[in-house]
């Protein structure tokens, strides 16, 4: 089964924040279904806005409608006993307390299994989660997982409304025409700490979560003015140079999507 | 009187699952403060580690001068170990990601 694209999930975030930014009127009327890669940008843009006055208008179907307020609203739930989905986690400043955050999607996910295991969905988690504390500078950061039984495939998405990966490496001295150009090369190892063994995180799993050797899935990277979304099939994989326009993010998003359920792989296939 | 050797749960002390950087910074740092001159890290419950732990870990470990010991390893945890060792004997060639051909769109 083809898992869909998650490019589209953004643009529906896009738009919203479009129609709120120019109107004052966040208007979720016409949502009917919400992925983690729009509810997560959604939220920080929500967070970032506090002060500014939106009108609310809810999605018409109130299963979805309650979904988004609990998840907008109160995203530290107790809700272990819908084990289908993580409520939106936002990350503490103080790591100390992340472990425990970790460990709870761990748990929630069966530990991974059906997920490519244990070892590859721990490695997703922890080192997007680990890139985001070491590189972004965030003010507000989440990490989400859900899994969808019936659409047959689990969306993680980590957000943080902080310097972007293109800020980071320029910040750390190098240079680039384009964002997207950064981003590209964030992928394939550089990074903002002089450590020649740093740099892995997001290319390891952006190969282990697409390659058919591994999870065989899509990825999506947003950030500052550049995208990505990649696949295996080449005709899945977009670059986008997003400039000025609406798409743009103040911040990183980086979602996956896995099919489910995936057989348990080795990371170490990719690790180098 | 301080014993030689102290033993401790990475698992109790930490998490089963070992993931950030600034965690495995503790662990050296409590490592450091202890008065034993040895220390022997039990691994029996930890069940995932990684490559950022792993790596921030054996960094700080070859900076303190205190005997160190992994116990009871299990196979993955070990291979994580493995992974960060080698990549710090050499400068690996990274598989990189192809983005050459890839349509670009420019909003």
């Amino acid at each position: 089964m083809m898992i869909p694209s998650m490019w589209p999930e953004y643009g529906r975030f896009v738009n919203l924040r479009h129609i709120a930014r120019t109107t004052g009127r966040l208007d979720m009327g016409g949502v009917n279904w919400i992925y983690p890669t729009t509810l997560l940008p959604l939220t920080g843009f929500l967070v970032a806005s506090r002060g500014e006055t939106y009108t609310y208008v809810p999605p018409s179907d109130t299963d979805v409608a309650d979904y988004i307020k609990l998840m907008i609203e109160n995203p530290f739930p107790d809700r272990l006993n819908r084990k289908s989905y993580v409520p939106n986690h936002f990350l503490p400043r103080n790591q100390s307390d992340t472990d425990a955050i970790l460990d709870r999607i761990m748990k929630l996910q069966n530990d991974g299994r059906g997920i490519g295991g244990e070892t590859a969905f721990a490695y997703l988690i922890d080192e997007l989660t680990t890139n985001i504390y070491e590189h972004s500078e965030f003010k507000n950061a989440m990490v989400m997982a859900q899994r969808y039984e019936k659409k047959r495939f689990v969306e993680v998405s980590f957000y943080d409304d902080g310097i972007t990966i293109p800020g980071s490496l320029r910040r750390a001295g190098f240079m680039y025409s384009t964002d997207l150009d950064a981003i590209k090369d964030a992928v394939n190892g550089k990074s903002s700490k002089e450590e020649y063994e740093r740099g892995y995180g997001l290319g390891t799993n952006v190969r282990m979560c697409t390659d058919i050797e591994g999870l065989g899935g899509k990825v999506l990277v947003v950030s500052g003015r550049g995208a990505f979304e990649y696949a295996r099939e080449k005709s899945e994989q977009r670059l986008y140079n997003l400039g000025e326009s609406p798409y743009s993010l103040n911040g990183t998003l980086i979602s996956v999507r896995i099919p489910y359920p995936s057989k348990e792989i080795s990371v170490y296939d990719f690790t180098e | 009187m301080i014993s030689r050797s102290k033993t401790i749960n990475v698992a109790q002390v930490l998490s089963a699952n070992l993931a950030l950087r600034e965690t495995a910074t503790r662990l050296v740092q409590y490592i450091e403060g202890l008065p034993n001159p040895e220390v022997v890290l039990d691994f029996s419950d930890v069940k995932t580690i990684s490559r950022s732990f792993a790596h921030e870990y054996s960094t700080r470990k070859r900076d303190i001068h205190k005997q160190i010991r992994e116990a009871n390893v299990s196979a993955d945890v070990a291979k994580m170990f493995a992974v960060v060792e080698e990549a710090r004997a050499k400068r690996p060639s990274h598989t990189r990601i192809d983005f050459e051909g890839i349509p670009v769109i420019n909003l």
